[in-house]
């Protein structure tokens, strides 16, 4: 490769996007994929003939707020966790028990919730991610199942595995239910979550994350402090399940230990994987595919967990990078 | 005073003294190279030199400051850069993101205004692109400003780490084998780099194959050989070294085993 290789001028790269190009074009996809989002999330209600449509797209909603945060995490700081459902279960469990035997308003206990998980992720992350290598996998699995074991446990606050009733959100004096309402403020909080992290990703602190993704010793040689730098990113992941778990907890007013099993935070892993690793409508795709996926195979009553099993092989073997990232990369081959 | 003093360094890797109680100091404003032959130490120097590596003993100082020890981002913070002998480019970006990426230090990383993408944002980010393209041109990099980083050929990598570097504004730049795998006109595009970045008050250090971009663009030589000094000097004081050349050529000096020069 080396000498043969020409430097500069001498080779044009014509091949590649015009000199417009790269950076602008993937701001304004943004801006597309953003207008995109806010017309999907506003039109597909009008579709919904029943309220079991709401429930189902409030949940793909969720699971992709988790996964968008869940992947800022293991596609640009490379690390993985598998106690996601952990903290997602705490964002619910901690609103849900300080709301219902506190007697909190649920607008100050889900903030303190959320905050209370974002302090407890940051005590696992600080030491483990100063190692290198996969020790937070490890250190969050831990965690989470030892959330999941309090949880089923603790009959006297949690109500143990037959779950506990969870207070309604009160807002303005006024209760806040009904699916569609819930739907309308769980999209929002999907659109503004993608937003953010289209953002993040297109800022210093974006550069810094996919520079540690792309080359951790060189991320170190121009000062970028990548323990801290993971820590950052871990928590805030943390901190969105918490938030998504809250909302969840409140809108369903009824959780179980079930949404904080190991399989739970691998579902959640297989979503980003999924959808495609270091792509925020990566995240948002696999969360909606592998959330709706369930719904459609029920009718193949005994074979379903089968050929969800054969979906998803043959989907990585045909879509290595996920699927959105493999797309890009075909749509761009045909392109040129 | 010295920018940068190297005092009793020593590593050991097993029983092999990789660097072994080596000082020497690198004035400010000059170009320092570090030569020796395969397995002297010159590589694992340069990682002693930025904190990939902490030494058994010993200290590295820059600026005065020690920094032995401080994990690699504190030594950029405090003002060294430097270039990897094989790539090691962000390839996930395009090649102007990797440039800006070397902005990190002087760019604000809160929270809030990144992901509110607030005005001041912009500005700051149309700033650092204006200045990463600057730095683009300057080593010869301008028709690539918007190319993928995957999509460039070896020697515009090359140059591209060394903008990357730049663009942190270092005080002390460290090259690790520039020139290494480039042809006779790119090895020579280099060296007019190397000396325009000398003359704009840089102090560079070099670490380097190619003897003749050594003896071109350096004031200083210093010759390792088994992790010690061998010879420093002047490009003609070190070539004319009867213990150099020596070492080069072995002659009348005992074979070396396969081991030793496979080592390091």
């Amino acid at each position: 490769m080396p000498a043969a290789a020409n430097v500069s001028e001498r080779v044009s790269p014509a091949s590649d996007p015009a000199p417009a190009g790269w950076a602008r074009r993937l701001a304004s996809a943004r801006t597309g994929g953003l207008g995109a989002l806010a017309l999907v999330l506003a039109v597909l209600p009008l579709a919904f003939p029943n309220n079991y449509f709401f429930e189902v797209a409030i949940l793909v909603a969720l699971n992709a707020i988790v996964c968008v945060g869940l992947n800022l995490l293991i596609g640009y700081a490379g690390q993985i966790s598998l106690g996601h459902a952990g903290f997602y279960a705490l964002g619910a469990y901690g609103s849900a028990i300080l709301a219902a035997r506190g007697d909190w308003p649920v607008w100050i206990s889900m903030p303190v919730a959320v905050a209370t998980v974002g302090v407890l992720a940051w005590l696992v992350g600080r030491p483990t991610l100063r190692l290198k290598g996969h020790y937070l996998a490890m250190a969050t699995l831990g965690l989470g199942v030892i959330v999941s074991i309090v949880l089923s446990n603790e009959d006297h606050l949690t109500g143990g595995p037959d779950g506990m009733a969870v207070p309604p959100l009160v807002l303005f004096g006024r209760a806040v239910q009904g699916e569609p309402l819930w739907y309308a403020i769980v999209g929002l909080g999907l659109w503004l979550t993608v937003w953010f992290a289209l953002n993040l990703i297109d800022s210093p602190i974006g550069r810094a994350l996919r520079a540690l993704h792309g080359s951790e010793v060189a991320a170190e040689t121009v000062g970028i402090d990548s323990a801290r730098w993971k820590l950052r990113v871990f928590v805030q992941s943390a901190l969105i399940a918490a938030t998504a778990g809250a909302l969840t907890a409140h809108y369903a007013g009824f959780i179980t230990p079930a949404k904080a099993s190991f399989l739970h935070s691998v579902e959640l892993v297989i979503m980003v994987v999924f959808g495609g690793m270091a792509s925020i409508w990566g995240a948002v795709v696999g969360a909606a595919v592998l959330t709706l996926l369930p719904q459609f195979l029920t009718v193949l009553k005994d074979y379903e967990m089968m050929a969800f099993g054969a979906i998803l092989i043959v989907t990585m073997v045909f879509f290595p990078r996920g699927i959105v990232p493999t797309l890009q990369r075909l749509l761009a081959r045909g392109r040129r | 005073m010295s920018l940068l003093a190297v005092e009793h360094l020593a590593k050991r890797f097993g029983g092999l003294r990789a660097i072994d109680d080596l000082s020497f100091e690198v004035p400010a404003r000059t170009v320092f190279s570090i030569i020796g032959p395969n397995g002297a130490g010159k590589t694992t120097l340069l990682n002693l030199m930025t904190g990939i590596y902490v030494p058994d003993t010993g200290c590295v100082r820059l600026g005065g400051k020690d920094l032995t020890g401080q994990p690699t981002h504190r030594w950029a913070a405090a003002g060294l850069g430097r270039t990897f002998q094989n790539l090691q480019v962000f390839f996930n970006m395009s090649a102007l993101e990797n440039v800006m990426t070397g902005r990190h230090l002087h760019e604000n990383t809160a929270l809030a205004p990144a992901i509110f993408r607030l005005p001041a944002m912009r500005r700051a980010e149309t700033q650092s692109r204006a200045h990463a393209e600057a730095l683009m041109h300057r080593v010869g990099l301008g028709a690539w400003i918007d190319a993928r980083a995957d999509a460039m050929p070896y020697g515009a990598l090359k140059r591209l780490e060394i903008a990357r570097a730049l663009a942190a504004e270092p005080k002390l730049l460290l090259l690790d084998e520039p020139a290494a795998g480039l042809n006779q006109t790119e090895a020579h595009e280099i060296d007019g780099l190397i000396r325009e970045l000398a003359r704009g008050g840089m102090t560079v250090v070099l670490v380097e194959h190619n003897m003749r971009l050594v003896m071109e663009v350096s004031d200083r030589v210093l010759v390792l050989d088994r992790g010690a000094r061998l010879a420093e000097g002047t490009p003609a004081e070190v070539a004319s070294d009867p213990r150099v050349i020596e070492a080069y050529l072995g002659a009348e000096a005992p074979a070396k085993t396969a081991a030793e020069v496979a080592h390091a």
